[in-house]
């Protein structure tokens, strides 16, 4: 008899059984529009070219070694990660009370944040704080802060399913009545997977609020850079909160920017009031670093960091995060106009309103089934679709396919 | 953070021992310092060593362009898990045959002694079972308490390992909280080269040990950071962990290849699971999952490419096992040296349990106050239990530090 006979079988994670699927179905003309991952123009990864240049130089630097990092992580990623988003010129950063832990990803970021938010935030091991991510969110949310011990995960109205846009009126709602010190997960910018943000002056009115309800800021940013192609214009909101006061968190995950989807680099950036607060925060995050991971692996670190600190090769790294952004901007253009074309009913405008890699499409279950199903084009059961999934050569039969579930199946 | 009307204020934790250590010994100006702290290996000259067959390997990758940096399933590199349990378990393994092997790529040692432990507290022995006890060796690594306590168990406890008096294993003493253990308990045990004190059970005493272990329904939670690094031959290290596997028992393994590859900043762990059958251990398999998914996502791949490219191959599979045995070695050495330069100066005491004890580390059985005699009157940083790494040692400083440890053990009580 087995010790682990009681133990159930656990569902898959939804996004990598989509991906599964996909790889097994014989179809020739198959499209994968789930997994967010960047996608060439001949649906291939891409390795950034920078990458492969960084590398080179790391692999034949022979005065690197494999010694242990400290438990916070590389000290030359930490700072210029966390300059990346807060800025060259950050006061916060300059006023020494900006730190940072390196962690595995974005996920990695949330985590050691949330399990510090819970020993010692809102009273010491209060795991009744309500945590509120968004109505919808990337999947991984709510389990997250879950498993950290917080007891409850909360949504606040963010899409609105009708107009195909921001419900800014029940965010804010939301925001007013919830209760006093409420931890919320914001989306620095390319919501996922809705990738629609708020306008400038909707932060500044959400900032509002959460300051005067005292409420807690936890951005998660996996995507700067790679929505806009700037890494100033996506990282507006997180240095508009910090200019306005707050303590805050910010996760930031290079996977996706860096394309460094499995090296797992991501940086938890903290701004405190002042140093003092700083470092014991940090001091606290080192013990829990230190029972989950003991410390975090160097390769994608170094190249980060490399690349950061390098004025060429900064300047190469922003080169290449344009060209990915810029053939997601080409790809939204091209299947709204398709869309349009074919006059496909309903409006499409969402498609390059909306920002980042994913686009909510509006697709309604049944028609997602049918995608997949008869036209075997993949996405996830929400209508998200991965705009890196779109090419030159699938285009016009991925918009067919969108123009028939339309009109086919309600 | 400022303290809200419900809070309290966050108060500064205390450094991990063993780094601050290490952060005193660096800025100490004192020309003779020694090192013998945190446990990493170091040659000769007292330098890091990246393995030769590491650094080709990794250029190996990086002129791979076949690669590329897509994310890993999240239970990690399949060729890397799959090679990586079978250095534990070995080539010949009948579990393996009968597909009841199953692993978790990891982040080091700690990240799969994580997986590992989560998933019991949910998991086994009932559903989110926090009461079940846990077993760590008194004395033990210093982070096992804190992982375990982590994962939500409530009953962290000690079993007998160090015979201090004897300097030897205390093997009736482990024995008997064996035998008096609530049945189901959870045991980390040392898969060779304990660590801090170098000190293992023969085969004869892991016998009597599984026996009691079986016959009690005790769960074994193998830590096995030193396979290789400790006799310098692989199949010796893991005899404990495969007699166990022979012995019909589930069991899990917390690998770590920081030391025996050197690659301590990767972070390459492997969770190994032992199931009755193959349904057992996909139900176990997809539980760790969820908990992998929620911790970091999908693991590193860097470390794991190297390892599993190596132990793949066999011929880099035979340079890295020449590679190891050359760490094995110098350790030996440094072993057998200490204990003749004690001896040769008749430093009062036994010295045997230096050459007796194997692995990286010693437990000298000096006292804190001859600890701190050392560190702050000589330079020589060693732990406050008296554990020293004997990849601290050289051929430089070996006088230097008998001579030490001489003056401690006779200026100091």
């Amino acid at each position: 008899m087995s010790v682990f006979r009681e133990v159930t079988l656990a569902a898959p994670v939804a996004v990598f059984k989509l991906t599964e699927d996909f790889n097994n179905d014989p179809f020739p003309d198959k499209v994968n529009l789930g997994v967010g991952a960047y996608r060439t123009d001949e649906s291939k990864p891409w390795v950034l070219p920078v990458v492969k240049k960084v590398e080179k130089i790391i692999a034949h630097d022979d005065r690197l070694n494999h010694e242990y990092l400290p438990i916070l992580g590389l000290p030359e990623f930490r700072s210029s990660a966390s300059k990346i988003v807060l800025g060259d010129d950050s006061s916060a950063i300059q006023e020494d009370r900006v730190g940072a832990v390196q962690c595995l990803g974005g996920t990695g970021a949330l985590k050691i944040g949330a399990e510090f938010l819970k020993r010692f935030y809102n009273g010491n091991n209060n795991t009744k704080t309500p945590v509120y991510v968004s109505a919808p969110t990337w999947e991984n949310h709510n389990d997250l802060f879950i498993s950290a011990g917080f007891e409850d995960i909360r949504p606040y109205s963010y899409w609105d399913a009708e107009k195909r846009g921001l419900d800014f009126s029940g965010f804010l709602g939301n925001l007013e009545s919830c209760p006093e010190r409420s931890i919320f997960v914001l989306h620095a910018c390319a919501h996922n997977p809705t990738g629609t943000d708020p306008s400038q002056e909707q932060w500044k009115q959400i900032a509002e609020v959460m300051k005067r309800r005292k409420l807690f800021v936890f951005f998660d940013s996996a995507y700067q850079g790679f929505a806009t192609g700037s890494l100033e214009k996506d990282a507006w909101a997180v240095r508009y909160f910090v200019s306005m006061g707050f303590e805050m968190f910010c996760a930031q995950s290079f996977s996706k920017n860096f394309g460094l989807y499995n090296e797992r680099v991501g940086n938890l950036t903290i701004v405190a009031r002042n140093s003092d607060l700083l470092k014991r925060v940090l001091s606290q995050m080192e013990k829990i670093v230190r029972i989950t991971w003991s410390n975090p692996p160097t390769q994608g670190a170094r190249l980060v960091a490399v690349t950061l600190n390098s004025p060429d090769l900064f300047a190469e790294w922003k080169d290449n995060v344009r060209t990915m952004a810029d053939r997601v901007l080409l790809m939204r253009s091209q299947l709204k106009a398709k869309l349009r074309t074919l006059g496909t009913p309903g409006t499409w405008d969402h498609i390059t309103n909306q920002i980042g890699m994913f686009s909510f499409t509006g697709l309604n279950p049944k028609q997602v089934e049918y995608l997949i199903k008869e036209r075997h084009v993949y996405l996830m059961a929400s209508g998200r679709i991965n705009m890196c999934g779109l090419t030159s050569k699938n285009i016009d039969y991925v918009a067919k396919c969108i123009h028939e579930a339309v009109t086919k199946v309600q | 953070f400022t303290p809200p009307v419900a809070g309290a204020p966050v108060p500064q934790a205390p450094p991990v021992a063993v780094f601050k250590l290490t952060a005193d010994f660096r800025e100490d100006s004192h020309p003779v310092k020694v090192n013998l702290g945190v446990g990493a290996y170091r040659t000769d000259d007292c330098q890091p060593w990246v393995l030769p067959v590491v650094k080709k390997v990794e250029h190996l990758i990086v002129q791979d362009d076949g690669l590329n940096h897509e994310y890993l399933p999240i239970l990690g590199l399949p060729e890397f898990r799959s090679a990586a349990s079978k250095v534990a378990l070995g080539d010949d393994s009948t579990a393996i045959k009968e597909n009841r092997v199953g692993a978790v790529q990891a982040l080091g040692g700690t990240g799969a002694l994580r997986i590992g432990a989560d998933f019991l507290r949910r998991w086994y022995n009932g559903v989110n079972n926090t009461a079940t006890p846990v077993y760590v060796s008194a004395p033990t690594w210093e982070n096992h308490n804190g992982v375990f306590t982590d994962a939500g168990f409530k009953d962290i406890r000690s079993y007998h390992y160090w015979d201090a008096a004897n300097r030897g294993l205390d093997y009736a003493g482990l024995l008997h909280d064996l035998e008096n253990a609530p049945e189901h308990s959870i045991f980390v045990l040392h898969a060779c080269a304990h660590n801090p004190t170098g000190t293992d059970p023969t085969q004869e005493e892991w016998k009597a040990i599984a026996e009691v272990m079986k016959r009690r329904k005790l769960f074994p939670f193998f830590d096995s950071a030193y396979q290789g690094f400790a006799s310098g031959d692989l199949d010796r290290d893991a005899w404990a962990i495969r007699y166990f596997v022979s012995e019909g028992f589930e069991l899990f393994v917390a690998q770590s290849f920081s030391k025996n590859f050197g690659l301590y900043n990767e972070r390459v762990g492997n969770l190994t699971v032992i199931a009755r059958d193959g349904d057992n251990l996909s139900r176990t398999l997809s539980q760790m999952e969820k908990i992998v998914r929620t911790t970091w996502s999908n693991p590193p791949s860097q470390g794991a490419r190297i390892v599993s490219k190596t132990l793949n191959s066999p011929e880099l599979f035979a340079e890295w096992k020449e590679n190891v045995k050359t760490m094995a070695d110098r350790v030996l050495l440094m072993r057998d040296q200490l204990k003749t330069k004690l001896v040769g100066l008749g430093t009062p005491g036994t010295w045997d349990h230096i050459t007796q004890q194997i692995g990286m580390f010693s437990f000298t059985g000096l006292n804190s106050k001859q600890v701190e005699y050392l560190i702050k009157e000589k330079h020589v940083y060693l732990m406050a239990s008296g554990r020293i790494n004997m990849c601290g040692l050289t051929s430089k400083n070996m006088d230097y530090v008998a001579q030490s440890i001489h003056e401690a053990v006779t200026n100091v009580q």
